[in-house]
């Protein structure tokens, strides 16, 4: 589903070049639970971002289902943005001005659904994540983990084949992290999503049926 | 809908953050209501009779009359003309004539309730086409009938409840100077503030031929004067230039080369007053005061722009492309200028009649709401959203999410529009202080003439005989202190008079004044060689001012020369010294004085004239007038009683100078106010972002002083850079503002220094509150805040 070949990232330093990534061989595939993982600066996040179309690559060939991204038009990228991709941000990024419902239905409304469609998706999500009665409120009067919860309905509501979380338990004490990860895991087994999650703990990163260790830059399987 | 989520995001930052919101909205309100207001008034001045059909095709006719250096326009003619006009030339379709002759001031008087009168300023004789002729509404009576028999007239509504009242004003009468009767034919709205004819009763001109005083002016044709203004009505607006040639070749003004104008109607507003000099400077100062108000809320918005980062990163990261970004703070913005907008029109209304009576603009009310006003406010509108929604929605949507905002450039490109700001804020400053400057010399600078304490009191012709009657009563008046009489009140018009030189065979302009000799020490004009009394008052000596010796060239010993003055030999007897008779505008002009005795019966015999009253500064005024006005009614009881003040009359010759101060005031307030709610913005967000640092260098052991200075610093040299600007700018725009007057003020030091001084308090002021409030912040809580 995501292969990337020979990707690289750097920054021009002086007359060098500064490299995040270097020559980056990764396959994932339709259906996996991948934990990558490794020391802060190691590039983890650019390579989460990378695939994410947040960031492009200095160098080498992301293919998404086999197509080149580099090559796509503006538009089809985007398309690939708002249909195919989720992303869980450590900070949980809700935006502030925004109630939970609002969050959540915000995604959905750059994909121009409509109207009763959008009100049904958001109503399943919330029901789901059991969230209903908060639905009103805004960010900051929710606890941590209840904000990542929101993040999480925010990346699914849109119904996305893949879900990039960016260390999504890193704010959260170990008994909220525990009910993030199995929701993550039920998420992968039952809905079929595929899920890639950058992490520092190795508790989470068993969640997944693969875990990828990157240091200065480099993948060391 | 997406809109919906971009209002409820912008409306809850809106609501959330009271301070920055209404800064940025109070100075968009600001700039808006200004816009409004000079676009209106902008507006209203082109819009002078274009409103009337076929108002291209309407040119009032000229006459331009060459006398060697002089040249001098003749707008008023004899009643022949008009009629030959059209006889003899197929461009012209029609053509209409109006006089104000001996219509000014005239006692209109109810003829059923005699108590009820009035002198009349806006009285005007007109032919019988005139309501067909222009556009004038007319709210009861035909438009072609309404002037067509003799002592017949149109009065405006306003006219029709006065005299009136609730009755029906058509069909009844109306006793004119005393002694015409003339019957309401028709009722008028009355006329738009946008009309350069404004008149209150239109008389038909048909009229004349039963008058006495007015037979002989329809019937005088000798030359090509007369009281008449002439309007042509052409069949086409370009015929205008060939008709000007045949005109010229044919009209003559005795020996004299006379060319003829035809004036567009439309550009009567324009060539006949002054203050369309200033008018071309209105839209540039809406521009930039507006530029002002919208650079306000760019460089807010755009300083803000940290906060908005994350939002804009997760947008981006669900979907949205930067066409979506760019959207959303264009709709942002058109939500706060919606609101400012409200805001101005509400400024707008309850603020328009005292701003129009301070800058002295009159604008009809319905002006207000018609079409090209309503342009103006939605032009105003989408303008203030394109314009402000800019920069923002360029700079944000334009953010990519994993580089982080660079807003290292654009802090500086705030800075540049701030230093824009204060560049204006300071060059108006400078400007209304030497617009002040140059007023207060108008007012003070020594002129040669006395114009402390006189009354100056006009009387009409109908006074006859009894004028000196009148004189000695109200010289006799305790709180009178002296008397004097001229021909007219000074500063409001001198007779112009021909002088031929025989040796050159040239001829010069001579401004004439006709006073008598008390007049003279009443004012405390100062002779440089006084005539022999006995020589005084005799009909055939003139005064003259220095001007006039050196124009003359008679320098060397001028008492006893004899000047040929309009036809007539006059010997010099006395020289006064040059003292300004008409305004500071212009530099002194060659006068003579034509003096008559005090005792003589030159005064009030057939003509009209003004007593001069010096009063004791102590005097009590009202009670004063009172007593004159009772002594006027006495001796005058036909024509009412009048008074103006010569300081007042002195005054009002700088009306547009003043007008023009009073307008700079007013934008300069405004734009100090703009600039300085920028800089609060832009301290408070400067004092917000480096809390933690502040809190920090607290704990360090930094001191108040220190703090204060370390946030104020940026800001104070952004203000010294405008200051460094905006000096030569201001120093130039003044000078060559200064050159039209012949009497000015030179530009000053100090002048810079004040207004460099009120800028710098300006913007401490502005920043002051919030630098302290950053300084005076517990470390404790400044670090908590920014550790999350």
């Amino acid at each position: 589903m995501i292969q990337l070949q020979k990707i690289s990232k750097y920054y021009p330093v002086g007359l060098g070049r500064n490299f995040i990534l270097k020559e980056i061989d990764l396959t994932i595939n339709e259906g996996e639970f991948v934990s990558i993982m490794g020391p802060s600066g190691s590039g983890k996040s650019t390579l989460l971002h990378i695939m994410g179309l947040l960031e492009e690559p200095s160098d080498g060939q992301y293919l998404f289902e086999g197509e080149r991204v580099d090559r796509m038009s503006e538009k089809k990228r985007t398309e690939l943005h708002r249909g195919s991709i989720g992303f869980v941000f450590q900070a949980y990024h809700l935006i502030d001005e925004l109630t939970v419902y609002e969050n959540i239905e915000t995604p959905l409304l750059y994909k121009n659904i409509s109207s009763s469609e959008r009100k049904s998706r958001v109503a399943d999500v919330l029901d789901r994540f059991n969230i209903v009665a908060k639905k009103d409120l805004f960010p900051s009067q929710l606890s941590g983990g209840q904000q990542q919860l929101v993040g999480i309905a925010r990346a699914i509501v849109s119904e996305p084949r893949v879900i990039l979380a960016d260390e999504p338990t890193g704010n959260l004490h170990s008994d909220q992290a525990k009910s993030i990860m199995e929701l993550f895991k039920e998420l992968n087994e039952k809905d079929k999503i595929t899920i890639v999650q950058v992490t520092h703990s190795d508790v989470n990163a068993t969640y997944g049926n693969r875990i990828i260790q990157i240091r200065d830059g480099h993948i060391r399987s | 809908m997406l809109l919906d989520n971009y209002i409820q995001v912008a409306w809850r930052n809106l609501t959330s953050r009271k301070l920055y919101s209404g800064i940025k909205i109070g100075g968009l309100a600001a700039g808006l209501c200004v816009g409004i207001l000079i676009l209106l008034f902008v507006g209203h001045e082109l819009s002078y009779d274009r409103w009337h059909k076929g108002s291209d095709k309407i040119f009032t006719l000229v006459n331009r009359l060459k006398l060697n250096t002089d040249t001098i326009q003749l707008e008023k003619f004899n009643y022949a003309i008009a009629p030959r006009i059209r006889e003899e030339y197929s461009s012209v379709n029609d053509y209409s004539r109006i006089s104000n002759a001996l219509a000014n001031d005239v006692v209109i008087q109810s003829v059923k309730n005699p108590a009820l009168k009035d002198a009349e300023q806006n009285i005007m004789f007109a032919d019988a086409n005139f309501f067909s002729f222009f556009s004038f509404e007319l709210k009861a009576g035909s438009a072609t009938a309404v002037l067509q028999q003799p002592f017949s007239m149109v009065i405006s509504e306003q006219m029709a409840k006065k005299y009136f009242g609730q009755t029906m004003a058509i069909g009844q009468q109306l006793l004119y100077d005393n002694k015409y009767l003339f019957q309401v034919t028709g009722i008028m709205a009355d006329m738009p503030s946008n009309s350069s004819i404004k008149a209150d009763f239109i008389l038909s001109a048909s009229s004349w031929n039963g008058m006495d005083a007015l037979k002989t002016l329809v019937t005088d044709s000798r030359g090509n004067g007369g009281p008449f203004t002439v309007f042509l009505k052409l069949n086409n607006p370009t015929d205008a230039t060939l008709l000007e040639k045949q005109l010229t070749g044919e009209i003559k003004e005795g020996e004299f080369p006379v060319r003829a104008i035809l004036r567009p109607f439309i550009d009567t507003h324009k060539e006949t007053t002054g203050q369309v000099r200033y008018l071309k400077l209105f839209p540039l100062v809406a521009g930039l005061i507006l530029l002002m108000a919208f650079i306000n809320y760019m460089s807010l918005t755009t300083a803000n722009a940290f906060r908005r980062v994350k939002e804009i990163s997760i947008r981006k990261s669900l979907g949205a492309n930067y066409k979506h970004i760019a959207w959303q703070f264009y709709v942002e913005s058109g939500i706060y200028a919606l609101i400012a907008f409200g805001a101005a029109i509400l400024l707008f209304v309850f603020l328009h009649n005292t701003l129009f009576a301070r800058f002295d603009i009159k604008i009809d009310d319905r002006f207000l709401f018609n079409p090209i006003a309503i342009s103006i406010y939605l032009g105003l509108l989408i303008l203030t959203v394109l314009v402000s929604g800019s920069y923002p929605a360029f700079i944000l949507s334009r953010y990519k999410p994993a580089e982080g905002l660079r807003l290292g450039k654009h802090r500086s490109v705030t800075k540049v529009l701030t230093v824009f700001q204060f560049v204006i804020a300071g060059i108006l400053i400078v400007s209304s202080i030497i617009i002040r400057d140059q007023l207060h010399f108008f007012k003070h600078t020594n002129t040669g003439v006395n114009r402390d304490h006189i009354l100056m009191l006009p009387f009409r012709s109908s006074i006859g005989t009894n004028y000196q009657t009148y004189k000695s009563q109200v010289a006799a008046l305790k709180e009178v202190e002296g008397t004097g009489t001229a021909r007219y009140p000074l500063y409001e018009g001198v007779d112009i008079w021909f002088v031929n030189d025989e040796e050159s065979k040239s001829s010069y302009s001579l401004s004439v004044l006709q006073v008598d000799e008390p007049l003279i020490r009443l004012c405390d004009l100062q002779w440089k060689e006084k005539p022999i009394d006995l020589k005084l008052g005799a009909s055939n000596t003139i005064v003259l001012n220095e001007t006039a010796v050196r124009n003359l060239n008679i320098d060397r010993a001028p008492i006893g020369k004899v000047v040929k003055i309009g036809g007539l030999n006059k010997e010099v007897v006395g020289i006064v010294k040059d003292f300004n008779f008409s305004s500071l505008h212009r530099a002194i002009t060659p006068l003579a004085l034509f003096i008559e005795k005090e005792n003589s019966l030159a005064w009030g015999k057939e003509t009209s004239g003004c007593l001069y009253v010096k009063f004791s500064p102590r005097a009590n005024l009202p009670g004063l007038l009172n007593q004159i006005d009772k002594i006027h009614a006495g001796i005058d009881p036909q024509s009412t009683f009048q008074y103006q003040f010569l300081d007042d009359a002195f005054n009002r010759m700088y009306k547009e100078e003043n007008q023009l101060m009073n307008i700079f005031d007013g934008f300069t307030a405004i734009t100090i106010l703009i600039a300085a709610l920028g800089l609060l913005g832009l301290a408070t967000f400067s004092a917000e972002q480096r809390t933690k640092e502040i809190g920090i260098r607290k704990v360090l052991g930094a001191n108040l002083g220190q703090l204060v200075l370390l946030l104020s610093k940026e800001f104070i040299k952004l203000v010294f850079v405008s200051l460094i600007v905006a000096t030569p700018v201001a120093w130039y725009l003044m000078k060559l503002w200064l050159q039209q007057f012949a009497y000015r003020v030179e530009l000053n030091v100090w002048m810079f220094m004040l207004s460099a001084a009120l800028v710098l308090t300006v913007a401490i002021i502005a920043i002051g509150w919030q630098v302290l409030k950053a300084a005076l912040r517990n470390p404790v809580t400044s670090l908590k805040i920014t550790s999350d």
